[in-house]
């Protein structure tokens, strides 16, 4: 009985433990998320210029706004051009960006402590249910 | 034939680094995938851990299941993981009663809440947001490993392997036990394992299998068979779905909403998805992406799903079964046009953006490397043979739908309406391929 009260225990512990990372990613990254970005991104079209749609990647800038400009100079179908594209999928392509190592530092390192919890409480569970057997 | 006859597959099964010379190499370059997902460019365009998870990983898997079953499972990095945190720590529990009962339902919910979080978190697009994804399937399977026994998470709770399930029913390879030879077997170390080789970590008996849904192909069960009663043969495509002797109805439920989940794979991929939204932001009288997304994808699952229902309605009128039973029973028959659609999907990802898994590969050593154009193939040919795909996809569909009613209704009648359900999902599906969809990366 206490062992499943433990159990239960633990695994609210890990929700809410689960949760910060979670959270810190959402606070951090949800809100620079606009309409589906891959929308915006590089969109394939089965007419256009194969040059184009090849989605080269000499096209796109490196980090913060190179996936939304390349979004606003795709094509957007057929060879018409799709101007408003990247201005509608803004907040694309900046996607984890904004982060900074010490948050991605906090997320992953709140699961790797969750992760180490559980193994500990396994290992302590089994040493506890061991002695039971040896007493 | 058996495909074990063959020495050198036979060797490959009964070496005892089989699976494990497979599993260690993909755990390496999974550690690698998820510290580039969080350490890595954070532009999703230039990061390995995007490519390599996005636009090649899961569009290749599906192709794995349809020519190999399962196997994935067998060397998958979760897997090795599991069996890890079992062998230090592992209690060894049994798996929950609730979980063996509702494991699918769970995995249902699981792949539907994973495809809306991906769109309303950008999950995809967002390395780190890819990484938490793995985090948290990570955290799961070291609790199931340090818990319970054997590999409870891929066999009851992950969602990739509640596909993997389905899309091996269809597929191209299946491992049986000859069960006359079964039923004097007194040892099942088939089961139990023996010495050095754990027992089927899949909870599987290979007598009593009747179903590749189940069996990763590990060969622990072939090592340790002392009557030679095990085999691996090919089988045609879908063969399986023929002949399901107890279907589950959350079995085709998950087929139907694969259906519906690359609906929204490919809706929200698409131009006129922008023209959507508007027409939904303008009757909510929101601008949040997160309500327009979520009305979107409670539409496109639930017409898959309404219409499968009230496509087993009209089955009904024929053959007298319940609206549930014809919708348990002839949910199965979906499955090859869900692989189809889903491999057809995801081949664009493949072929128009593969070389992305080379460039973002070679800039883990030369920084700043952008590479050139990322497409394999021509836009022309990727749609050839994603309309391939449908047709031989729906083709397997309905004969799979004609050999259901036949062998449960001694006539075909039962499958006409199934079969005009299944036309009219592919219709869509290629109609969705014509338009112009975006990249991953």
């Amino acid at each position: 009985m206490a062992a499943r009260e433990l159990v239960i225990t633990t695994l609210l512990i890990l929700l809410l433990l689960l949760g910060f990372p979670v959270y810190s990613f959402a606070a951090g990254e949800h809100s620079s998320h606009g309409p589906l970005p891959a929308a915006g991104d590089n969109t394939y079209s089965p007419g256009q210029d194969q040059a184009h749609q090849e989605n080269s990647h000499d096209s796109h800038e490196s980090g913060q706004g190179g996936h939304n400009e390349a979004g606003s100079e795709s094509t957007s179908g057929h060879g018409e051009d799709s101007s408003g594209h990247g201005e509608d999928s803004s907040g694309h392509g900046k996607s984890g960006s904004d982060m900074s190592d010490q948050t991605k530092n906090i997320i992953v390192g709140g699961f790797t402590g969750v992760n180490a919890l559980v193994i500990g409480i396994a290992l302590y569970l089994r040493n506890k249910s061991q002695g039971g057997l040896n007493a | 034939m058996n495909l074990l006859n063959v020495g050198v597959i036979n060797n490959i099964f009964i070496s005892r680094w089989f699976p494990g010379i497979l599993q260690w190499p993909t755990a390496f370059i999974f550690a690698v995938v998820v510290y580039q997902l969080f350490y890595g460019p954070s532009s999703a365009h230039d990061n390995f851990g995007t490519a390599m998870t996005w636009v090649l990983w899961w569009p290749i898997i599906p192709l794995v299941f349809l020519l190999l079953g399962r196997f994935w499972c067998a060397v998958c990095p979760f897997a090795t993981l599991s069996d890890l945190v079992q062998k230090w720590v592992g209690l060894r529990r049994p798996v929950p009663v609730f979980l063996k009962k509702y494991g699918i339902w769970i995995i249902d919910a699981l792949f539907i809440l994973i495809t809306w979080a991906d769109h309303v978190f950008g999950i995809v697009e967002s390395p780190v947001g890819s990484g938490i994804l793995l985090m948290m399937i990570i955290t799961g399977v070291v609790f199931s490993g340090a818990f319970f026994e054997r590999r409870t998470w891929c066999r009851y709770l992950c969602f990739l392997g509640g596909l993997s399930g389905n899309y091996s029913r269809a597929g191209a390879l299946e491992l049986r036990a000859d069960g006359e030879k079964c039923k004097t077997c007194r040892d099942k170390y088939c089961y139990k394992g023996r010495g050095d080789v754990p027992g089927c970590p899949m909870f599987e008996v290979p007598g009593k299998m009747d179903s590749s849904a189940g069996c990763n192909l590990c060969g622990n069960c072939i090592k340790v068979c002392e009557n030679n009663s095990v085999s691996i043969k090919a089988r045609v495509p879908s063969k399986e779905l023929w002949f399901i002797r107890r279907p589950k109805i959350e079995e085709s439920f998950l087929a139907i909403i694969i259906m519906g989940i690359v609906f929204v794979q490919n809706i929200t991929m698409l131009d006129i998805w922008k023209d959507a939204q508007k027409i939904i932001e303008g009757v909510t009288g929101t601008t949040s992406y997160s309500v327009t997304f979520t009305i979107t994808f409670i539409i496109a699952m639930a017409v898959p799903v309404l219409a499968l229902y009230i496509t087993s309605m009209l089955a009904g009128v024929n053959n007298k079964e319940k609206a549930w039973q014809n919708f348990a029973r002839f949910g199965y028959a979906l499955i090859p046009l869900d692989l189809a659609g889903h491999l057809a999907h995801n081949l664009f990802h493949l072929l128009a953006e593969g070389k992305s898994v080379i460039y973002t590969g070679i800039s883990l050593f030369i920084p700043g490397y952008k590479g050139g154009s990322a497409a394999l193939f021509s836009n022309e040919t990727i749609q050839i043979l994603q309309f391939v795909l449908i047709g031989l996809g729906l083709a397997a569909s309905v004969y799979t739908a004609y050999r259901i009613s036949k062998s449960s209704f001694g006539s075909i009648n039962s499958a006409v309406p199934f079969a005009a359900l299944l036309i009219i999902l592919a219709v869509v599906n290629v109609v969705l391929f014509t338009l112009p969809m975006s990249m991953r990366m």
